[in-house]
């Protein structure tokens, strides 16, 4: 049995890069115009407790995974039910932000090739991390981060010249109703997502040190996303933030310093492949783990090159153009991810604080 | 069985890198054609949009070791404006190149129809880039500012745009790209502005030459603004960031020169007895650098005396720039709506749907302060010796 252990540090690098995925570059708010950074500090709050809950999991199963826990709680059926919806969940979102990706390339980068070859490519490089573990992926995930980090801030230090304060006045001009819709949106996307690293829970350092590195993890990644979507919304105003589907990539092309450095796009689109890559590994580790664990395989590793070239080819088949990708991301996705980010944890955390305070009064009466 | 493996990794090998080398859409410079700037025109037989591209020739001087670089014109009508770029290519044979364009001059005939038609293919295109200087022109063809490249042997569209950066020691003309355009298009409270190009012609030399700017409301074209007003107009936007302020003595002769190091505008609606005012106070420093008087300031004291006369004119010359884009233009182009919904976000629903009726009652108050820092390197006007 090999365990494999990710550091603390490794396993936060692994969430923030995740969380940035694709919202860094597709937005993460649509309607709230001036208002987006008051949804986004909501849905930050609104998440917290839901980390608790998935923290909690890790306390009562330690050393086990989304599946395990799925199994103990609900038998072996239905727990084998609900693994099967997760994998799902976890094959679809690495379609979903392959898919962004493309779309992206497509858009602005690589408009003459084919939207599935930039998919491919990451998609093989998620396989070839996967296989390589998860440990490694946090190594990977340490060192782009922090390049990552590097690069956001070089670029907001540069768009400071842009920055149009007016644009914050007045608060709250779209009214609550946007706003909290917007909260719902950021809450299902990008935030409440990591509820996929339930599946890589075995990793976890130590008994307890979930709730750290969750919470750690999301709070660095949503102030770094405020941040972001705070400059977006200053050197852009909120009106032509609503019409464009990459707001980040138009704000970097904004800058101009002393028409010397200019078109530095690129660099917000590196930003956006390192965090990306990340979270397709993940999204194609927690569906591989789940595989292995519905079929009772020896290792996950069997399955991650299919599990991969499936969720290639789903990213091209699954919607026809853009258009649908942008409704579904920004008007579809929240309710359809509510059940697994919210609904099924909830039930599962409630069975399993019942599952282990039975098996703790049966140790209780025999001992 | 090794043998294979390695024969295989080779192989692959080799195609990885023919394919990582970046060669697979490689375009050498001289089979693109690089557009420097465009003039659109409605053609007048058919109503249709007329395009003109200046395009960088990149064939090289040669000989010489001037390297003197010039442009091609070559212009193409059609009914949209992608379409007709794309048929550039039966002309040029190269597909054009559109990263490296710094203007676009439209004729004052199709502003007055609506730009929107024209520019927003540029704006949503991801060829082109949207930090491209936008101007109107009054000249009968936009293209004619285009074609005087042939007697100047310059880049016209590169000359026009330096015009643009340095255009901050005059003032009197807006500085703004496409991006500024369509962002007021789509502010509620808020009008657009544009620049004015023109030929200049004295003694048969052509130049062309920038000065004044178009008002718009929406993205149709309804006035313009000679240089000198439209400084004022920067004036109340505080878009003012260097220039010229003239000033006359007290009999109205022009006497002095100020320089303008900064200036700071604040727009500040109130509301008094149940109607919107608002209130422009602009702070401005400044620093005397001509006397053309021998008494005009005979020692520091006159400082004073000629900063009030700086007032009063600036206050008139900005109030009359006011009232005129008020009652004739009724274009908000001072973005006062925006700066009332900034302000009073709950009056300004109630208005919003009549701003337009209401901009032109407003009543504004200027109240301008100019400061004289410095007198540059004299301390008094000349004495003309008895």
């Amino acid at each position: 049995m090999n365990k494999e252990i990710v550091p603390a540090g490794n396993y936060i690098s692994m969430i923030i890069l995740f969380v940035f995925g694709s919202s860094l570059i597709m937005g993460v708010t649509g309607k709230s115009g001036g208002s987006s950074w008051i949804a986004l500090l909501l849905a930050l709050g609104l998440v917290v407790p839901f980390l608790m809950i998935y923290a909690r999991l890790s306390v009562l199963f330690p050393g086990k995974d989304l599946f395990d826990i799925l199994v103990a709680v609900f038998g072996k059926i239905g727990g084998k039910i609900l693994s099967c919806l997760y994998i799902w969940y976890a094959l679809h979102l690495g379609s979903l932000v392959l898919r962004n990706f493309g779309e992206f390339c497509r858009t602005v980068a690589l408009t003459e090739t084919p939207m599935i070859v930039p998919m491919l490519f990451v998609g093989l490089l998620g396989i070839s991390a996967v296989k390589a573990g998860i440990e490694v992926m946090g190594r990977t995930a340490r060192l782009l981060l922090v390049f990552s980090i590097f690069v956001i801030i070089i670029v907001q230090i540069l768009a400071l010249p842009l920055f149009n304060f007016d644009f914050l006045r007045p608060v709250l001009d779209p009214g609550w109703v946007p706003i909290l819709n917007d909260t719902f949106g950021a809450f299902t996307f990008p935030f409440a997502e990591t509820v996929l690293f339930l599946g890589t829970f075995r990793a976890l350092p130590e008994k307890g040190s979930g709730y750290k590195i969750l919470l750690s993890g999301l709070l660095i990644a949503g102030a770094l996303i405020t941040f972001i979507s705070v400059r977006n919304l200053l050197v852009l105003g909120p009106n032509a933030l609503t019409s464009l589907y990459f707001p980040s990539y138009v704000a970097v092309s904004r800058i101009n310093v002393g028409d010397f450095l200019t078109r530095i796009e690129g660099s917000s689109a590196i930003v956006f492949c390192t965090s990306l890559f990340i979270k397709v590994s993940i999204c194609l580790y927690v569906a591989s783990t789940g595989m292995s664990k519905v079929f009772n395989l020896k290792s996950y590793r069997s399955v991650v090159l299919q599990m991969g070239l499936i969720m290639v080819y789903m990213s091209d088949f699954i919607f026809k153009d853009i258009f649908e990708m942008q409704h579904f991301a920004f008007e579809t996705y929240r309710y359809y991810a509510l059940p697994f980010q919210v609904i099924i944890p909830l039930i599962l955390w409630i069975g399993a604080e019942l599952v282990i305070r039975k098996k703790g009064n049966r140790k209780q009466k025999s001992s | 069985m090794t043998q294979v493996k390695r024969l295989l990794s080779a192989i692959l090998s080799v195609l990885i890198l023919l394919s990582i080398s970046g060669c697979w859409n490689y375009t050498e410079v001289e089979e693109i054609s690089i557009v420097a700037g465009v003039a659109i025109d409605k053609e007048q037989s058919s109503g249709k949009i007329l395009l003109t591209a200046e395009t960088i020739d990149t064939s090289g001087g040669g000989g010489g070791g001037d390297n003197q670089a010039s442009s091609t014109i070559s212009s193409l009508a059609g009914d949209t404006m992608f379409d007709i770029v794309r048929s550039m290519i039966t002309m040029t044979g190269n597909k054009l190149f559109w990263s490296h364009a710094k203007i676009i001059i439209i004729s004052e005939e199709v502003a007055k129809e609506g730009v929107l038609r024209v520019i927003d293919w540029y704006s949503r295109d991801t060829e082109t880039r949207s930090d491209v200087h936008m101007f109107i022109t009054k000249e009968k063809r936009a293209r004619d500012i285009l074609n005087l490249n042939k007697t100047k042997n310059t880049i016209l569209s590169f000359e026009l745009d330096e015009m643009m950066q340095h255009e901050k020691y005059v003032s009197t003309a807006p500085v703004s790209d496409i991006w500024d355009f369509f962002d007021k298009l789509e502010s509620p409270g808020q009008h657009s502005i544009a620049p004015l190009v023109y030929i200049n012609e004295r003694d048969n030399r052509k130049t062309e030459r920038i000065s004044g700017c178009a008002i718009f409301e929406k993205d149709k074209m309804v006035g313009t603004l000679i240089g000198e007003e439209t400084k004022y107009m920067l004036f109340v936007n505080n878009k003012i960031k260097g220039g010229i302020l003239p000033v006359n003595d007290k009999k109205g002769k022009p006497a002095y020169s100020l320089e303008i190091f900064s200036n700071k505008t604040k727009i500040k609606p109130v509301w008094v007895n149940g109607k919107l005012k608002i209130q422009i106070s602009t702070e401005t420093k400044t620093g005397l650098d001509e006397v053309m008087t021998p008494n005009g300031f005979p020692d520091f004291e006159k400082k004073k005396e000629i900063e009030e006369l700086a007032e009063q004119q600036m206050q008139n010359n900005m109030l009359a720039v006011i009232h005129k884009v008020q009652k004739k233009y009724k274009s908000d182009i001072f973005g006062f709506g925006a700066n009332v919904h900034m302000n009073m976000p709950k009056k300004w629903n109630n208005m919003e749907k009549d701003w337009d009726k209401i901009f032109p009652e407003l009543q504004v108050v200027v109240e301008p302060k100019v400061i004289i820092e410095t007198s540059a390197k004299t301390t008094r006007s000349i004495k003309s010796g008895d």
